[in-house]
């Protein structure tokens, strides 16, 4: 059933029902994404809850998807920031309700990555975004010719898989490979970065 | 889509039987179709797996956003010129062509020197005996005569002298041309 749901590759559907139905087939990895950034069960109420908020927003506000804009980061973005807010609602009810509650952990598992793709609004963040986007440069500098370019061409060209391995002449399992090391080395540097800054602003 | 369109079982699961990141990465990045049904269905029913599989489409995501927002240059494909530069010449064709002589050029060069020269190779056993008399004497003979070739109006020896001179000229284009081809080439390589 999951594995039905998750075969679509939606580029914008034409009608309202197709829409809701492409939309609906990324429930199982809005509710990952959920399950992930709340830390919690994929069958945990807030996560339901919050798959839930997720499409419908999507669905609600298809129209702000562009054309030829891709659905599925589109309803992760949607879905990021739908558990984020229940992260922020779940600090505020325990600043309101626990005493205790100094912690600034919010068991938020957003990673370095995540925070590279937030515009700053602030002269600080912008500071902030420009030396992230330096080492993102960096990360992608000291990448190998052939991750560098199946990165590129599924990020930024839209490729799949199966026409990166053409292009490029390799084989699928290679493609598979040299995206997932090069995106796992860009976030460690990007990770590394942070908190190389993060330790440089708390002298 | 046959077996060879879908990735190897072996990429799809880790030894403790969970799924691999590679796994993990293809389903996050909508490549659903070229991933097993076993790792489907696994990842159906396991909270690790799916809590990782929400990681790996954050950071797919994500990445995709920051790459967007960088200039264009920074995911540019490598110039061509730059992987001559960085191939080894001869084991690089496009590299030998750039560098390859205009072998055209240098023979119609060579063959108008010849043709020019031809008078005077034919007098050459008689030049050859006189060898001491035309180091000493040769240049200002030379320009004497060609001058008075010129003043006179003779028919043949004025049509001989210009020829001799033309394909004195078409030698040093050639040669000219010759230079600025290995010039050129041997900047594109080192661009």
């Amino acid at each position: 059933m999951i594995a039905a749901l998750m075969t679509a590759q939606v580029q914008r559907p034409g009608g309202n029902d197709a829409f809701a139905q492409a939309a609906a087939e990324l429930r199982p990895l809005v509710r990952a994404v959920i399950a992930a950034m709340l830390n919690e069960s994929r069958e945990h109420p807030d996560v339901e809850d919050c798959t839930h908020e997720v499409l419908r927003r999507a669905i609600e506000g298809r129209e702000r998807l562009r054309e030829g804009e891709p659905l599925r980061p589109w309803v992760t973005g949607i879905a990021r920031h739908v558990a984020l807010d229940a992260l922020r609602a779940r600090k505020r009810y325990r600043q309101r309700h626990v005493a205790d509650a100094t912690d600034d952990d919010d068991g938020t598992r957003e990673s370095a990555i995540d925070r590279v793709a937030d515009a700053g609004a602030s002269p600080l963040e912008r500071v902030e975004k420009a030396e992230r986007d330096r080492a993102l440069q960096r990360a992608l500098d000291t990448l190998p010719e052939g991750q560098r370019n199946a990165l590129r061409m599924f990020h930024l060209e839209g490729l799949a898989y199966q026409e990166i391995s053409v292009k490029l002449d390799v084989p699928l399992g290679t493609v598979a490979t040299w995206v997932t090391r090069a995106r796992k080395a860009v976030a460690a540097v990007i990770e590394a970065n942070d908190r190389q800054s993060s330790g440089e602003r708390s002298q | 889509m046959n077996d060879d369109d879908k990735l190897p079982l072996e990429l799809l699961f880790e030894d403790d039987g969970h799924l691999s990141e590679i796994a993990l990465t293809a389903i996050a990045d909508g490549q659903e179709a070229i991933v097993a049904e076993q790792a489907h269905a696994h990842a159906a029913h396991c909270d690790a797996c799916i809590h990782r599989l929400g990681e790996a489409a954050l950071l797919s995501t994500s990445l995709s956003d920051a790459l967007r927002e960088m200039p264009a240059r920074e995911l540019a494909p490598t110039p061509l010129p730059a992987l001559a530069a960085r191939a080894r010449i001869s084991d690089n064709p496009l590299a030998q062509a750039a560098l390859r002589l205009p072998l055209r050029a240098i023979a119609i060069g060579l063959a108008f020197a010849l043709l020019g020269a031809l008078p005077v190779l034919m007098r050459l056993p008689i030049l050859l005996g006189d060898a001491g008399v035309i180091a000493q004497r040769g240049a200002p003979i030379v320009l004497h005569n060609g001058i008075a070739l010129l003043r006179s109006g003779g028919g043949l020896d004025r049509a001989l002298l210009v020829l001799t001179f033309g394909s004195a000229f078409v030698l040093i284009a050639a040669a000219l041309l010759v230079l600025r081809g290995m010039r050129v080439s041997s900047e594109e390589v080192s661009r």
